[in-house]
């Protein structure tokens, strides 16, 4: 159940993150999703891979930490709106959400961030959307 | 319970002096100050005409309060004799020179007769039986060796006490490491911060330093350390870490340090004499007030110092301590008053600072106070290193923190400031004193 996401703290200043992404392509992991969130002289760069203890690894001496986020396929059924409507429904609340770079397992994927994932979850897989696994992002 | 602590630590003396009587030590100390005195007003031309432009005579020291009508002398003292007008013997008895580097102008040269080196070695062999070192210790000693007296002092005072030593000097953290491992050294000197750095670089390497390093005790000097820092050298190094003072003009280390009992380092009062002053006036403070740091040297031939101002803030208690040592103690030297900024009017010790976020564990061992002119103000900015478990995903947590820091500084010093989080690793690091102070309020 749910996908890992890795949050890296980084100063406000050029190049940190053709640091990261530059660490990341060369140990072979794929970023399958990733967006930067800025509060002023820094920000955190929020990533989702396809092997997480890789890319810590490769982002060794980096402060980062990991925590449990929803992905969930986009298709005709359940478009972003639908998804939204959804969780509407049964009061869950969106932190924040950003999509992947290239579609996986065939769809683009959107990444949820909520307080309660395993309500998220069954919420969402009641309805039959795909809710995917680590798994499948490798 | 207390008793046996008590008794462990007497099989831990260096020598029977350090519980000399007080009384007789007093009689010591006047002995020792009528005959550097005397020395000085007959041999030494700079000190000779400075006690007779003060109008003191040998003759009018008859007890110990008479020092305060002695006058002091300062590093530019030593300064304007350079390199060795003031040493008091042949040069030919000289056997050894140290340099102090001169960061804030000329350097200043410091001499040793052989049995000034003699009672140096002794000095730093007390400190270290004082904070449990024994006969089957290894110690790496990670202070520079050269023309700093770090390295040689506490080498020479490792020596004299027949434990095995690595003189690794300072630098190459790694080679540190490894040797610390290889050969189980049971004791590292160096600077506190170069200890955190070298267990930073420990956990980089994939070591856990508590654990794959075998190091009891520490011996951190030659820069001011706080409480929160003692903690995180426990947490991260070693169980044992003692405080040890000494600046190069007196001898370099061993003038004074830390019992097992770590309230307050213990000055080697038959050597030197301490008192502690109002920096404004020159008044002598009393005991318990805090001041600037003075000695008197009252034992040494190549170089006696009278009334010399250290520069460092702290405060003296003359009660015996627990150990049964007599020897006063200076209690942790607060800064020095060179190192005290002038902020908005406000003084304040870099210390002050540090003591604030290393109690937080968010934050890492490294930090940098930077000062700059905002107009015609002030500005303060401290960047301090993140830890991983800082880390959140959301930034607005991490901008609470940052007003956390700010606001645990601000009603430390009641000053506006900004907290800087940095990524770890991008301060600078140093294998010796750590320069925290960045002022750049003189520059345009």
């Amino acid at each position: 159940m749910a996908v890992t996401q890795i949050s890296v703290f980084v100063e406000n200043k050029p190049g940190r993150f053709a640091e990261i992404s530059t660490r990341l392509e060369r140990a072979k992991v794929k970023t399958l999703a990733f967006c930067i969130a800025d509060a002023g002289d820094f920000g955190i760069i929020r990533l989702v891979v396809n092997r997480p203890e890789l890319a810590t690894k490769a982002l060794k001496g980096f402060a980062e930490s990991s925590i449990h986020v929803i992905a969930t396929s986009i298709t005709k059924k359940f478009s972003v709106s639908k998804i939204a409507v959804l969780l509407r429904s049964k009061k869950i609340n969106i932190d924040y959400a950003y999509t992947s770079t290239k579609p996986i397992g065939g769809n683009p994927t959107l990444i949820l961030r909520v307080d309660d994932i395993a309500r998220t979850e069954k919420a969402l897989k009641e309805k039959g959307a795909k809710v995917l696994v680590q798994e499948d992002l490798s | 319970m207390e008793e046996c602590v008590i008794m462990e630590s007497r099989t831990l003396f260096y020598s029977s002096i350090e519980m000399i009587d007080k009384k007789e030590l007093k009689e010591l100390q006047l002995k020792r100050l009528r005959e550097t005195v005397q020395i000085l007003y007959d041999k030494n031309l700079y000190f000779g005409k400075k006690l007779r432009q003060a109008k003191v005579k040998p003759s009018d020291i008859i007890k110990l309060d008479d020092l305060s009508k002695i006058p002091f002398t300062t590093k530019d003292d030593l300064r304007v004799n350079y390199p060795t007008k003031l040493v008091n013997v042949g040069l030919d008895q000289v056997v050894r020179f140290h340099v102090s580097s001169g960061t804030t102008g000329d350097p200043t040269v410091v001499a040793y007769t052989e049995s000034d080196i003699d009672r140096w070695s002794e000095l730093n062999a007390r400190c270290l039986a004082m904070m449990g070192v024994k006969r089957g210790d290894i110690i790496q000693i990670a202070y520079g060796y050269g023309l700093f007296t770090g390295g040689l002092g506490i080498h020479y005072g490792a020596e004299r006490l027949g434990i095995s030593i690595i003189p690794s000097s300072a630098g190459n953290t790694k080679r540190q490491i490894k040797l610390i491992r290889d050969m189980h050294a049971t004791v590292l000197a160096c600077t506190p911060s170069y200890a955190l750095y070298i267990a930073e670089t420990a956990i980089q390497e994939g070591l856990e330093p508590k654990k794959d390093l075998n190091l009891r005790v520490g011996v951190f000097g030659a820069e001011p350390w706080s409480e929160s820092v003692r903690k995180r050298l426990i947490d991260q190094i070693c169980p044992e870490p003692y405080d040890i003072y000494g600046l190069s003009e007196l001898c370099g280390p061993g003038v004074a340090a830390e019992c097992h009992y770590r309230n307050g380092l213990h000055v080697w009062a038959d050597n030197f004499i301490p008192e502690i002053i109002d920096p404004k006036t020159g008044e002598v403070l009393e005991p318990g007030e805090e001041g600037e740091l003075v000695f008197t040297t009252i034992n040494k031939e190549a170089m006696p110092l009278l009334r010399y101002r250290t520069r460092d803030v702290s405060r003296m208690d003359f009660d015996t301590c627990s150990c049964g040592r007599t020897h006063p103690r200076i209690l942790r030297i607060r800064g020095r008053s060179d190192d005290m900024m002038k902020i908005r009017g406000v003084n304040v010790f870099p210390s002050q600072i540090e003591y604030v976020l290393q109690r937080m564990d968010e934050l890492g061992d490294q930090y940098q106070i930077v000062l700059t002119k905002l107009g015609p103000l002030d500005d303060l900015k401290v960047k301090v290193e993140v830890k991983p478990s800082a880390v959140s995903d959301k930034p607005w947590e991490m901008v609470g923190l940052k007003k956390r820091v700010e606001d645990e500084i601000r009603s430390v010093l009641n000053l506006n400031l900004e907290v800087d989080l940095v990524e770890p690793g991008s301060l600078p690091r140093s294998e010796g004193k750590a320069k925290r102070v960045l002022d750049l309020r003189g520059q345009a």
